[in-house]
């Protein structure tokens, strides 16, 4: 091997330096008779860049999936805080049950508040909230307790309050018309582009999964 | 404030210099720069890497498949390679990559080709000097892979060891092993089979 290396320091076989041999010479003539022929290179118009045009479906794919997402986020988001506000209209309707029930307990067993009844209790309450009974303390006071109580026991009492006066908090609504309304209108919008999504996204998959199967054999019958 | 201008000036300097790393660097290797001009768009500029490494690829390839296929099998090569130019992570390895795409692409038609029809005296050429390359192509054929495809490089498409092991990505001393082991070969098969 070195003394391969040594002997072709500088000869015409390594680079067409020095003495050429005669032999080589020949075969070098006639082996280039078979050398590459200068031809122009055909690029066809449409010939781009593979790995970008098959990016495109995936994109696609992508963006339809995080529409996706987004949309879903969306209406679980809506949905919760529809939960919410039917758990606020609950309680808002159970604290106004136990006011109404309190509100028929005889000024004589709130023996704290003396010359002031359960009702003027809640007329105080409501003034100082503000909010016309939609939002309430969520610390019960102590005669509201003793109602609560008293309540338990006698039913026909609270009924026969309730029948006596119609409760504020529960004829009037959490949301205005206005609101509900747009509440409606966004929640179908949501529905609809989780449809349009859900389509989109359906036409991209069929469409890779189609780029698969181009090998696929159709209308196969069964012989005979 | 003199902080600031300092540090302005390093970035200025950095700035100046990476691009002159780049200049050298594309001055060193003009195949990156060549490359990424058709990365950006200009396809004019891959007839210059086609006319570069048209002949390597011409040489591969003949070293594989029969002379009649090479010339359109090398248009495919470079079309394929124009498709795939933005999978060419080093842009100074255009030959190498090419060089690869083109030993793959020998494989498969092979492969493809199961039926293949032998070339009768009536086809070949009349030519008595191509006749006699064929013969003596075939017999290069017979020789490893690496001793086959370094001596139809030097032989038929003219190239130098040092052009060889630039454009195909091989080491000066593997191709001049190669080189010299290979016609060592070739010389006692000729003189055994024929003479010239």
């Amino acid at each position: 091997m070195k003394n391969e290396l040594k002997n072709v320091a500088a000869d015409y076989l390594w680079d067409q330096t020095g003495e050429p041999d005669p032999e080589l010479k020949e075969l070098e003539r006639v082996m280039g008779s078979l050398g590459y022929q200068p031809r122009p290179l055909a690029l066809p118009a449409s010939c781009e860049n593979q790995a970008a045009r098959n990016f495109r479906p995936l994109l696609a794919i992508a963006a339809t999936i995080v529409l996706a997402v987004g949309a879903a986020a969306l209406w679980l988001e809506f949905k919760r805080e529809s939960a919410q506000v039917a758990k606020t209209d609950a309680k808002t309707a159970a604290s106004v049950d136990s006011d109404r029930a309190a509100a028929t307990i005889p000024d004589d067993v709130l023996g704290d508040a003396p010359g002031a009844g359960a009702s003027d209790v809640r007329d105080d309450r409501d003034d100082r909230d503000g909010l016309t009974g939609l939002i309430h303390d969520n610390h019960p006071k102590p005669g509201r307790l003793i109602a609560a109580r008293r309540n338990r026991s006698s039913q026909a009492g609270r009924v026969e309050a309730t029948q006596r006066e119609p409760a504020a908090g529960l004829t009037a609504p959490l949301l205005a018309a206005s609101e509900l309304r747009a509440a409606e209108a966004g929640k179908a919008q949501l529905m609809q582009a989780l449809r349009v999504a859900s389509a989109k996204f359906n036409v991209a998959l069929r469409k890779a999964q189609g780029a698969n199967n181009r090998n696929l054999i159709h209308n196969q019958h069964k012989i005979g | 404030m003199l902080e600031f201008n300092a540090t302005a000036d390093l970035l200025l300097m950095n700035s100046q210099s990476q691009a002159a790393i780049r200049q050298r660097r594309d001055e060193a290797a003009p195949d990156a720069a060549v490359i990424r001009a058709v990365l950006a768009g200009d396809r004019d500029q891959y007839g210059r890497l086609y006319s570069i490494y048209a002949p390597l690829v011409h040489g591969i390839v003949l070293a594989r498949v029969p002379r009649s296929e090479a010339d359109d099998l090398v248009q495919d090569i470079f079309l394929h390679a124009l498709r795939k130019l933005n999978t060419l992570r080093d842009h100074n390895a255009f030959g190498p990559w090419i060089g690869t795409i083109a030993r793959n692409r020998a494989m498969d038609f092979h492969r493809r080709s199961h039926e293949t029809v032998e070339v009768t005296d009536d086809l070949k050429s009349s030519d008595a000097t191509e006749n006699k390359a064929e013969e003596i192509l075939e017999i290069i054929r017979s020789l490893p892979a690496a001793y086959c495809e370094t001596l139809v490089l030097r032989l038929v498409e003219g190239m130098t060891g040092p052009e060889i092991a630039q454009r195909t990505g091989l080491t000066p001393a593997s191709v001049r092993v190669n080189l010299h082991r290979g016609m060592k070969l070739l010389r006692n098969k000729l003189g055994f089979e024929e003479g010239l």
